[in-house]
């Protein structure tokens, strides 16, 4: 039994002492990548508002639907307008310039500007968002000819 | 066989990490059709001129007689017209039966119009009651252009450092030449002068409008009771013995070519400034008026005048009638 114990106690520590040998692990680095399809269509795709000069105009919150189709990733939704010919979108209705605000449905009024500003900042796939346009005509106007605003929808896989 | 392998490997694993594909449909659009729907609006608020103007005579208003006032909410045009009379009609030129309608808008750069040089002689004192005139054609050195007057400078003396009020006036003038009527535009002006030869500015308020080739008078007279000012002549500088400087000792009430330090061939030195005016004929047929008039308050007026050239000769001694016609049309 002593000689049992010895004979252990030496082959451990001849197993501590043995040099590590290069290469005897190795790793595989798997990225899964969704490569998601994102895919949206707003409809309907025109307004076209009953109010004249220094007068103002909603929709319901649900008049706008926007249709996820196959995305199938989570995505933001940024949001634009442009101006016209002859007005600038404002925050404040006054001579040439409108106000265009887009109120998701069950959310907040967002005024619109020429720029980018995330309206849905988390869409899950199927989930379609609705919402509702409003506008303030300009106080007065230089040209009684009508006017067109392009507002441009733009959805981003979130990161 | 190895190497082959890690090749696919590792372009394999460049593969699995590129960014993940976003495909194309992640835009759209919604058009938004805005109609000003505005109408139209304007009010002009004259309704009525009667010109006193006798056959072969012409008259204007003052500049800013009318307003015309955009009081829509969209920028319009605005057209002018008028129409013939039960005897007369509307021309560019006045004739036998024919009458000439002008509308008249002050222009923005202001210039000399008639004038006698300054000269350092003086004649006597100008005071509240001791007035001075001088008759001129409008036309006679400067243009011969309607013009709207907008202020008088005189030639003047001060014989210490005095402080006063210098009055100016426009005048039509008599057979004479001599100042008659009361003021057709005047203005006055706060000076303080040391001794010596001055130009004094005297602004005038209103607005009147002076026909090219007519003759008027200014006036200069000054808060002064004693002798602290004098005006000054320009010898004959239009070489003519023509009786045309002029003095009041009653305060403008009437007036003399005899007047203390001048004589009959003497001139008043002094300088009439306007605006020049853009005259255009009114016909039977619409013609531009005001373009871009906007509908924005502080813009949205605009000021006109009218002038009328009345027929040379008539048919008819009856009170004839034209009716002037704006009409605005929305860009």
């Amino acid at each position: 039994m002593k000689k049992l114990i010895i004979g252990l106690v030496v082959l451990a520590m001849v197993s501590l002492s043995l040099p590590v040998s290069a290469g005897n692990t190795d790793t595989i680095t798997v990225t899964l990548s969704p490569q998601a399809t994102i895919d949206i269509s707003v409809s309907p795709n025109s307004w076209t508002p009953t109010a004249s000069l220094n007068h103002s105009d909603n929709t319901t919150t649900t008049y706008f639907t926007i249709d996820t189709l196959d995305t199938d990733v989570n995505i933001s939704i940024d949001v634009k307008a442009s101006d016209t010919d002859a007005w600038t979108i404002g925050d404040t209705a006054s001579h040439n310039v409108f106000v265009l605000g887009i109120t998701p449905d069950g959310g907040s009024k967002t005024n619109l500007t020429t720029s980018d500003q995330t309206i849905w900042d988390d869409v899950s796939p199927g989930n379609d968002p609705q919402f509702g346009l409003n506008v303030d005509m300009p106080t007065t106007s230089s040209t009684n000819q009508n006017q067109q605003v392009t507002i441009t929808f733009t959805a981003s896989a979130l990161a | 066989m190895k190497e082959k392998i890690l090749v696919l490997l590792i372009f394999g694993l460049m593969l699995m990490t590129a960014t993940p594909v976003i495909f194309a449909g992640n835009v759209d659009n919604v058009t938004v059709t805005l109609s000003p729907q505005a109408t139209a609006s304007i009010i002009v608020n004259q309704s009525s001129w009667t010109p006193d103007a006798g056959l072969g005579e012409s008259e204007s208003t003052a500049g800013d007689w009318a307003t015309l006032t955009n009081n829509g909410l969209v920028q319009v045009d605005v057209t002018i017209k008028a129409n013939n009379t039960n005897d007369w009609t509307l021309s560019s030129s006045a004739g036998h039966n024919k009458f000439l309608l002008q509308w008249l808008v002050k222009g923005n750069s202001e210039k000399r119009f008639e004038y006698i040089p300054g000269y350092q002689d003086r004649v006597s004192s100008v005071t509240n009651t001791k007035w001075f005139g001088q008759y001129f054609e409008v036309g006679e050195f400067g243009p011969n252009e309607v013009f709207y007057p907008s202020k008088i400078k005189f030639y003047v003396y001060s014989y210490g450092s005095y402080t006063g009020t210098y009055y100016a006036s426009i005048r039509n003038a008599g057979a004479s030449g001599l100042p008659i009527g009361s003021d057709l535009i005047n203005g006055s002006t706060s000076v303080s002068l040391s001794s010596g030869y001055h130009w004094v500015e005297i602004p005038l308020t209103g607005s009147y409008c002076l026909q090219p080739g007519e003759g008027y008078t200014v006036t200069i007279h000054t808060s002064f009771t004693g002798s602290e000012i004098s005006v000054n002549r320009n010898y004959d500088f239009d070489g003519l013995y023509d009786e045309d400087m002029s003095y009041s000792s009653n305060g403008g009430v009437s007036w003399s070519h005899n007047g203390p330090g001048f004589g009959a061939d003497d001139d008043l030195c002094y300088e009439l400034y306007g605006y020049n005016v853009s005259a255009t004929d009114i016909s039977i047929t619409p013609s531009s008026f005001i373009s871009n008039l906007s509908p924005v308050s502080g813009n949205n007026t605009q000021n006109f005048g009218l002038r009328i050239q009345m027929p040379t000769t008539s048919s008819t001694t009856q009170n004839q009638q034209t009716e002037i016609t704006f009409t605005a049309t929305a860009d």
